[in-house]
């Protein structure tokens, strides 16, 4: 019987009396990449929280592989933890930490067993795959914006999660970086992973998107396949005027 | 008389020192109780806005009060900062992943200032940043695994204030429900419960009759066209089905063996010319004779129009030869009667048969 690796039941969200999210129904399939589009302020990055279980709905459930996030055991959402993975729009990378720091605590939480040369290795091969050359021994705050998103990436990188959810992740990078993430994420893409993400980059969406959900308002407005897109001039005129608002 | 107490300065002075002994000791239990000489540990954090937040504010774990805001104020870029204390004794539970929350009641019934323990191994040491759960870096923590955000249950103020006008609506729509069923109820529910009454009534008289007529057992002329649809579907199906079904098949055979063909043919590189002419001298023969066929025609053409030109003219010479044809006869039998020629006819000048004027005839 088919099974959504996430499902998204009748959610709403609201905070400080204001309805962000409403009604919103969705059935992410396993293996497949989505993309949230549409206007700024209509919801995106609030249903990819919702998705990943960061923010609780008010109305609503939001189930991983048939099982209720809000009720989940403490050993069943750490086994969550483990198989998502979320980059967030401005990085949020632990200022007091180090770099090394912020790549080693994933995998010491997940993986306790693996010794610190093992954990080493595993960050030294995940900077080498988003391209990240500087020292390891230094805080976020001597990063730039473009860096803070590479380090942040790799974090996300680093337990191998099945499943991925990127906020705006090539946005303020270059074009070098912004191709090499886009690079990476297409290789997880291959590797059967779930990845749903928000962007604004028509290019970006055109290029890993296989379906495309538009949220206006807070509600799930159109969904559309990437074979939609790629045959259909008009739509894809129409969306990337949608998304560029 | 005059009475004298053995010993008094001492007695008054042990009731002094034991004053003293229990003001102390009443001050050191005090103290322990308020926590007076106990080390706590601090911690500073960030909020969005003080709504809800206040000096002295409880630092919550399960129920237990585990510390107290100490501090609230603005920093340069006009974040709140709140420094606040956890107790000496519950310090082994500030581990790293560590986050704070803030729950403001809706309704005003009470704030809540919450500790949630990360699951990391090591202490945060005292005076570190412990983020907020909803900031991004708190989210990070525990998209991460590093601490785990149990369900709340303080949502029942919440819950109870949205209750209310829900069942408020719920007792009104259902009183507008009950009155449409009985029939009693006036305005637009009712009314098309009425009209959907005897709609449904309508409905199931057609159904029993459509059904009747389906099964056999009906009258009517629905149920004869039924009965004739039948018999002229059993035959079709039976006969016309499978011929059309057989021709179909050819056909669609023949067709694709034709678009095979045609796609090979109309290919100047494919297989079929391949096959009969390899490397082309084939072709070229043809087509070489061909331009002969052509020129040669045209030659044809050139000749067939001077011809035409000259038909007149032919045409004269046959019936000057005729007429010269009949005069010859006659002078031959004129020779033949005349005694003087008997010995035979002189030799005859053959006229140049190139001359096609009848002039230049000699007899």
């Amino acid at each position: 019987m088919y099974k959504p690796i996430i499902e998204l039941k009748d959610a709403a969200f609201s905070a400080q009396d204001k309805d962000v999210i409403r009604e919103f129904s969705y059935q992410f399939e396993e293996g497949k990449t989505t993309a949230l589009i549409g206007p700024s302020g209509g919801g995106k990055s609030t249903v990819l929280k919702l998705a990943a279980g960061l923010i609780v709905p008010t109305e609503g459930e939001v189930y991983y592989r048939g099982r209720g996030i809000s009720t989940m055991t403490r050993a069943q959402n750490m086994k969550f933890r483990k198989e998502s993975s979320f980059v967030f729009q401005d990085s949020a990378l632990w200022a007091n930490q180090t770099l090394r720091q912020i790549l080693e605590l994933p995998l010491k939480t997940h993986f306790p067993k693996m010794t610190a040369t093992q954990r080493t290795e595993r960050i030294v091969q995940i900077l080498a795959e988003t391209g990240y050359k500087k020292d390891l021994d230094i805080r976020p705050s001597q990063l730039s914006m473009g860096e803070q998103k590479l380090i942040a990436f790799a974090r996300s990188m680093v337990c191998e999660p099945k499943l991925m959810f990127l906020d705006e992740w090539t946005e303020s990078l270059d074009d070098g970086s912004a191709r090499r993430l886009i690079d990476l994420v297409k290789k997880q893409r291959e590797q059967a992973r779930t990845i749903i993400f928000v962007s604004h980059n028509f290019r970006v969406i055109k290029e890993l998107a296989q379906t495309i959900c538009m949220i206006i308002d807070g509600r799930l407005s159109l969904i559309i396949s990437a074979e939609e897109i790629a045959t259909n001039d008009g739509l894809a005129k129409m969306i990337e005027k949608g998304i560029a608002q | 008389m005059k009475f004298k107490i053995r010993y008094a300065d001492q007695i008054v002075g042990i009731l002094a020192i034991l004053a003293i002994l229990i003001l102390v000791v009443v001050i050191f239990l005090l103290g322990s109780k308020q926590r007076w000489f106990a080390k706590d540990y601090k911690y500073n954090s960030t909020f969005e806005s003080a709504t809800g937040l206040s000096v002295g504010m409880a630092l919550q774990y399960k129920g237990f009060t585990i510390g107290k805001i100490k501090t609230i104020g603005l920093d340069d870029e006009n974040l709140v900062e709140v420094s606040f204390t956890i107790f000496d004794t519950y310090y082994n539970r500030v581990k790293e992943g560590s986050v704070i929350e803030l729950i403001i009641n809706p309704i005003g019934l009470g704030n809540s200032f919450l500790f949630h323990p990360g699951n990391g191994s090591s202490l945060i040491p005292d005076g570190s940043f412990i983020p907020r759960a909803d900031s991004p870096e708190g989210l990070a923590l525990i998209d991460s695994g590093q601490v785990t955000i149990p369900k709340r249950d303080d949502t029942i103020t919440n819950v109870i204030a949205q209750v209310n006008p829900l069942l408020t609506n719920i007792n009104e729509t259902l009183a507008q429900l009950n009155g449409a069923i009985k029939g009693t109820g006036k305005g637009p529910l009712a009314d098309t419960m009425k009209n959907l009454s005897s709609t449904m009534s309508n409905v199931s008289d057609l159904t029993s009759s459509v059904n009747g007529a389906i099964d056999g057992t009906g009258r009517g002329p629905l149920a004869k066209s039924l009965n004739n649809v039948s018999d002229i579907t059993t035959n079709v199906n039976d006969k016309l089905l499978v011929e059309i079904n057989s021709e179909i098949a050819s056909v669609q055979a023949i067709t694709k063996n034709f678009e095979e063909l045609s796609s090979k043919l109309k290919d100047p590189t494919g297989l079929v010319p391949k096959l009969i002419d390899p490397d082309g001298s084939m072709f070229k023969s043809i087509e070489t004779s061909i331009k002969s066929v052509e020129s040669t025609l045209s030659n044809v053409e050139d000749s067939s129009s001077i011809l035409k030109g000259q038909v007149p003219q032919i045409a004269q010479l046959i019936q000057n030869l005729q007429v010269a044809l009949l005069r010859g006869q006659d002078v031959l039998e004129a020779l033949r009667n005349n005694p003087l020629l008997k010995n035979g006819v002189q030799d005859k000048v053959n006229p140049d048969s190139s001359g096609t004027n009848s002039r230049n005839i000699e007899f």
